[in-house]
């Protein structure tokens, strides 16, 4: 099985895990009210359990007028990882017409660099929500790690495709010299 | 043009992937095989309470308000409990429970805080609900209806156009021996 091939593969692998992290269950809440928790789930005052994926969340904070943090999370959750998709794909095509590293192969390898930015955003997420008071606790579900592993094979892809392009020295700036 | 295909392909594919993840992890209804919730067990004694009722929009108080509700349970010829008054509502909920913002702080007796009839379940017994818009002058009705106790199951139910203009309701019933916080936190 030639290279682009495997690439290729790989690349619609990413799409399934991407589509699973961000509609998969991400994170559950379960909120507490410390030594209070009994009493307060009993009077009604907290909340059940609930599961959030990264999409409903982004859903719930643009509805909860949460606009600003809402709009991050959408561009660097959801709108971001798929642009890298459709750019790697573009660059794999570009391989397999033989036309050479083009724009997309440019692009590849400067969204590469950025790779990691929305697992940066996931893990700014639960961290935070470690620290919510009254012992309210945030447990990871497989969606984040489907999320994460999306973006790690997007970095991985990245890096593959916009490879050649840097050997050849096409398409990419030349080197800085000091 | 050959990018935009591409563009529309991607999306495509990770929204079917979404779709599928969605699709699979829905929560379904319980199987029509599932055991029903217990029948409450003769000779022992139950917390009884509306929890939630609904009823149908229309005319009800002056200047076109919904109505103030309220509800009575009553068990062997006697009004046993009635419930606090939900104003201007057309869907009122109850908890079990209603405790004054000092009880937190000075401490709280559970089964004085407890917002509920108590019944003791005997065959051939019956408890009826009443529903009632609190108004000045006069409690108007707005629906009743009657529940063998026998019927009664432990934990919440839920009763479709039950009686009256009641559109929908809503009953717990809890052991009272076995009522502690673990178990009404369940």
């Amino acid at each position: 099985m030639s290279r682009l091939r495997i690439l290729s593969i790989l690349a619609w692998a990413n799409h399934l895990l991407l589509g699973a992290g961000l509609f998969g269950p991400c994170m559950t809440v379960t909120p507490h009210l410390g030594h209070l928790d009994d009493l307060g789930r009993w009077l009604g005052l907290v909340d059940e359990p609930r599961t959030y994926s990264v999409a409903t969340g982004i859903l719930q904070l643009l509805r909860g007028g949460n606009m600003a943090v809402g709009i991050v999370l959408l561009v660097f959750s959801a709108l971001f990882p798929v642009a890298k998709l459709v750019i790697l794909r573009a660059a794999l095509a570009d391989a397999r017409r033989g036309g050479g590293a083009g724009r997309a192969h440019d692009l590849a390898a400067r969204f590469g660099r950025f790779s990691m930015a929305d697992v940066f955003v996931l893990a700014l997420i639960v961290v935070v929500s470690k620290s919510f008071p009254g012992g309210t606790t945030v447990d990871v579900r497989w969606g984040a790690f489907a999320f994460a592993a999306a973006a790690l094979l997007s970095l991985v892809l990245a890096a593959r495709v916009s490879a050649p392009s840097r050997r050849d020295g096409e398409g990419s700036r030349a080197p800085r010299t000091a | 043009m050959r990018y935009v295909w591409i563009a529309l392909g991607s999306l495509l594919v990770v929204a079917a992937a979404g779709a599928g993840v969605f699709y699979l992890g829905r929560e379904r209804a319980p199987a029509p095989g599932a055991p029903p919730l217990p029948r409450v067990a003769e000779e022992r004694h139950y917390y009884v309470l509306l929890t939630l009722v609904e009823v149908e929009p229309g005319k009800w108080d002056a200047g076109g308000s919904p109505p103030d509700l309220f509800y009575r349970i009553r068990w062997q010829g006697h009004d046993v409990f009635e419930s606090a008054t939900k104003k201007d509502t057309l869907l009122a909920k109850w908890s079990n429970a209603a405790v004054a913002p000092g009880d937190l702080v000075n401490g709280v007796s559970l089964d004085d805080s407890i917002k509920a009839a108590r019944i003791t379940a005997r065959a051939g017994d019956a408890i009826e609900f009443l529903v009632f818009d609190s108004d000045v002058g006069f409690d108007d009705p707005v629906g009743s209806w009657t529940v063998a106790v026998g019927d009664l199951e432990v934990g919440d139910q839920a009763w479709s156009r039950p009686g009256g203009k009641v559109v929908a309701a809503g009953c717990r019933v809890l052991p009272i021996d076995d009522v502690g916080l673990a178990s009404l936190t369940r």
